[in-house]
C-alpha cells in the first residue's frame, strides 16, 4: 500500500469510530424491539421500523417537552440576542465611564463554573417559587449566554467602519434610521453566529436543567431523555428515537456551519 | 458553559471612530438588561455562594430562613474530609487524562486530513463533525446503551474480534472500567473541535518550510516537532486550557451513565457538590466545595486568558 492509500484507509476507520455511537443509536431507533436485544446484535436494521418514532410522536410527555425545550430556547435566543446587541452597540459605539470594567466583567463571569453555582440557583429559584418552571430555566440560560454573547457581537460591531454610520449621519438619516438601515444589515452574520450559540446552549444544557426542574409536567426534552433511564427496564427503542430526533437538528446546524466555525477560531488563535 | 460549539474569537478590535460627544446616557441605558442578566442572575449567585460558604446552611435552617454563621466550619470540615481528598485528585486526574488523549488523538487526526486525499478528508471531517454536534447528555446516554452488558455492541464486538472474552463484561460495574468508559464518552465528543482547530492551524504552516527540513535530511517526526509544533503553540495552549475547564465539569457525563458509582467510585467535584448539596440537603458544605471548585477553575481560566492576551498582541 502506498502512504497515500494507508492515510486514506486510516481516515476511514477513524471516521467510522465517531459515527459508531450516532449510527448505533440511529440504528436502535429504527429496529423492531426483537432486534435490539438479539445476540448476536443485528448491525443493519432491516426492514426499517418506524415504530418507536411512531410511539414516542404519539406520546403526550414527548410533545410537552418538546414544547418546554422550544419555549426556553426561542425565549433565550431572542431576549439573549437582543439584549447582547445592545450592550454591544454600547461597548463598541460608545466611550464612558466604566466600559472596560464591563468588558473585564464579561469575560470573568464566564469562567465561573456552572457547576458549582447549582446550589445558589436552585435555592434563589426555590425562594421565589420559579424552582421547576420554566421562567426561571431562562433567566440562569440568559445569564450563561449574554456575557459571551455580547463580548462575541461588540468585536463584529467595532468590525464595522463608523464612517458608514456617520455619512448616512450627514445625509440626514436619524440615529434609529442609521441602527436600522447601516449597522443591522452588516451585523446581521454576526447576530446569526451568536443566536447559533444561545440556541445551541439553551437546545442541550442539561446539568441545570436537570437540577432546576423537579416537576415532570415541565420537563424540557433532556431531562424527559434521561427519565427513561430511571425506569426499571431501560426502553432503549424509543429512547434512541427520542435521542435522534433530539441531535437531528443540532448536527445539520454543524454540517452547514463548521467550515466558518473553524475558520473563526483558528483565524483568533493563530492571528498575531 | 456548553463543550458544543466552538467559542469563534472575532477580532477583538476597537472601534477607530468611537466618539465620545454622543449623549452620555444613551449607553448606560443600553447596558441596563445586560447588567440585569449578569448581575442579577449570575453575580448574586456566587456571592449566594460564598455567604453559603460560611453559613450552616442545613434544610431546617432554610425552612425556617435562619442564617447561622458559622465562619470556617464549613471549610474544615470539607479539608479534613477524606472523601473530598479522593474526590478532588480523581477529577484533576480525570481531566489530565481526558486531555493528554483528546490532544494526542487530535494531532493524529489533524495529521491524517491534512495529508489525505480530498475524499477521505471529506469523509473523515464530516465523521467528526457528527461527533462534535452530538450534544453531550447524547453521547452519555448513547455510551451507556453501546457498553450495556448484555446487549451492548461494544462487548460483542470484542468478543467476535477476539480481543478479550466480553459476552457479559459489565464496564459500569468495575470503578476502572467505569472510568474507561467515561474517559472514551469526553474523548470522543473533544477530539473533532481540537483536531478541526489543529487542522486548520497546519493549513497556515508555510510547506516550504517543511520541504527545507526535508531536503536537510529531517524526518517527520523532527520536522512536527522543530517547525510545526512551535508554529501552532498557541493553538495547543488555548485548547488545552480550554479542554482543561471543559473536562472539569463532567457532571452530565458522570450523572447519566453511573451516577458516581460503582460505591462512589467515579464521584468527580460536580457530582459531590450534587449529592451534598441537592440530596443532602447540606447547602453550606456543598457550597464551600463549590467555592473552591470555583478557585479552581478561575485558576486555570487565569492563565487560558493571559494566553489569550498574548495572542491578541
Amino acid at each position: 500500500m502506498t502512504r497515500r492509500a494507508l492515510v486514506n484507509s486510516a481516515c476511514v476507520v477513524l471516521a467510522a469510530l465517531f459515527v459508531l455511537p450516532v449510527y448505533w443509536m440511529a440504528s436502535t431507533a429504527l429496529k423492531p424491539d426483537a432486534d435490539i436485544v438479539s445476540h448476536p446484535p443485528v448491525l443493519v436494521p432491516w426492514p426499517l421500523e418506524f415504530g418507536h418514532f411512531a410511539r414516542v410522536l404519539g406520546d403526550g410527555e414527548f410533545w410537552a417537552a418538546l414544547r418546554a425545550s422550544l419555549t426556553v430556547t426561542v425565549t433565550v435566543v431572542t431576549a439573549g440576542t437582543l439584549v447582547a446587541l445592545m450592550a454591544a452597540v454600547a461597548l463598541a459605539r460608545f466611550t464612558f465611564r466604566g466600559r472596560t470594567g464591563f468588558v473585564l466583567g464579561l469575560i470573568i463571569v464566564q469562567m465561573i463554573p456552572g457547576e458549582a453555582l447549582f446550589i445558589p440557583f436552585y435555592l434563589m429559584l426555590r425562594e421565589t417559587h420559579l424552582l421547576g418552571r420554566l421562567p426561571g430555566l431562562m433567566l440562569v440560560y440568559l445569564s450563561i449566554t449574554v456575557p459571551f454573547t455580547a463580548w462575541m457581537l461588540r468585536g463584529f460591531v467595532a468590525s464595522i467602519p463608523v464612517d458608514l454610520e456617520e455619512a448616512a449621519a450627514m445625509d440626514g438619516a436619524t440615529r434609529w434610521q442609521t441602527f436600522w438601515r447601516v449597522l443591522f444589515p452588516l451585523v446581521a452574520p454576526g447576530l446569526l453566529a451568536t443566536s447559533i450559540f444561545a440556541f445551541i446552549t439553551a437546545w442541550t444544557e442539561f446539568t441545570y436543567a436537570y437540577v432546576l426542574i423537579n416537576d415532570p409536567r415541565n420537563y424540557p426534552l433532556p431531562v424527559y431523555i434521561q427519565s427513561f433511564i430511571g425506569r426499571d427496564d431501560v426502553d432503549h427503542g424509543p429512547q434512541m428515537a427520542v435521542a435522534f430526533l433530539f441531535t437531528l437538528p443540532v448536527v445539520v446546524f454543524f454540517l452547514l456551519v463548521q467550515r466558518r466555525a473553524v475558520a473563526g477560531m483558528s483565524a483568533g488563535a493563530v492571528k498575531g | 458553559m456548553s463543550t458544543t460549539l466552538a467559542p469563534v474569537a472575532p477580532p477583538a478590535v476597537d472601534a477607530p471612530g468611537t466618539r465620545g460627544r454622543r449623549r452620555v446616557a444613551t449607553p448606560y441605558l443600553l447596558l441596563i438588561p445586560a447588567t440585569i442578566a449578569v448581575f442579577a442572575t449570575l453575580l448574586y449567585p456566587v456571592g449566594r455562594m460564598v455567604a453559603l460558604s460560611f453559613q450552616r446552611g442545613n434544610l431546617g435552617d432554610l425552612v425556617t430562613r435562619r442564617t447561622v454563621w458559622v465562619g470556617l466550619d464549613n471549610y474544615r470540615s470539607v479539608l479534613t474530609d477524606p472523601v473530598f481528598w479522593t474526590v478532588l485528585p480523581r477529577t484533576v486526574g480525570f481531566a489530565a487524562v481526558c486531555v493528554a488523549l483528546t490532544l494526542t488523538v487530535a494531532t493524529g487526526a489533524a495529521l491524517l486530513l491534512h495529508h489525505a486525499s480530498r475524499w477521505a478528508r471529506v469523509v473523515l471531517s464530516v465523521g467528526m463533525v457528527v461527533a462534535w454536534a452530538t450534544p453531550v447528555l447524547i453521547g452519555a446516554v448513547v455510551f451507556k446503551w453501546l457498553f450495556d452488558a448484555e446487549f451492548g455492541v461494544v462487548n460483542w464486538l470484542l468478543t467476535e474480534s477476539g480481543l478479550c472474552e466480553c459476552r457479559h463484561r459489565s464496564w459500569l460495574g468495575d470503578q476502572w472500567s467505569a472510568f474507561a468508559v467515561l474517559v472514551s464518552i469526553v474523548v470522543w465528543g473533544a477530539v473533532p473541535f481540537a483536531a478541526l482547530s489543529i487542522y486548520a492551524g497546519l493549513l497556515t504552516v508555510p510547506p516550504e518550510l517543511g520541504e527545507a527540513a526535508r531536503v536537510d535530511g529531517a524526518g517527520a517526526y523532527r520536522i512536527f516537532w522543530r517547525i510545526t509544533f512551535p508554529l501552532l503553540r498557541p493553538i495547543y495552549a488555548i485548547l488545552t486550557v480550554l479542554s482543561v475547564i471543559w473536562d472539569t465539569k463532567v457532571f452530565p457525563q458522570v450523572w447519566l451513565t453511573t451516577k458516581g458509582g460503582p460505591y462512589q467510585g467515579t464521584v468527580m467535584l460536580g457530582v459531590y457538590i450534587y449529592q451534598k448539596g441537592i440530596v443532602g440537603s447540606q447547602f453550606g458544605v456543598a457550597s464551600t466545595i463549590a467555592v473552591l471548585m470555583t478557585v479552581l477553575l478561575l485558576g486555570l481560566s487565569w492563565i487560558y486568558v493571559r494566553a489569550m492576551r498574548q495572542e491578541a498582541r
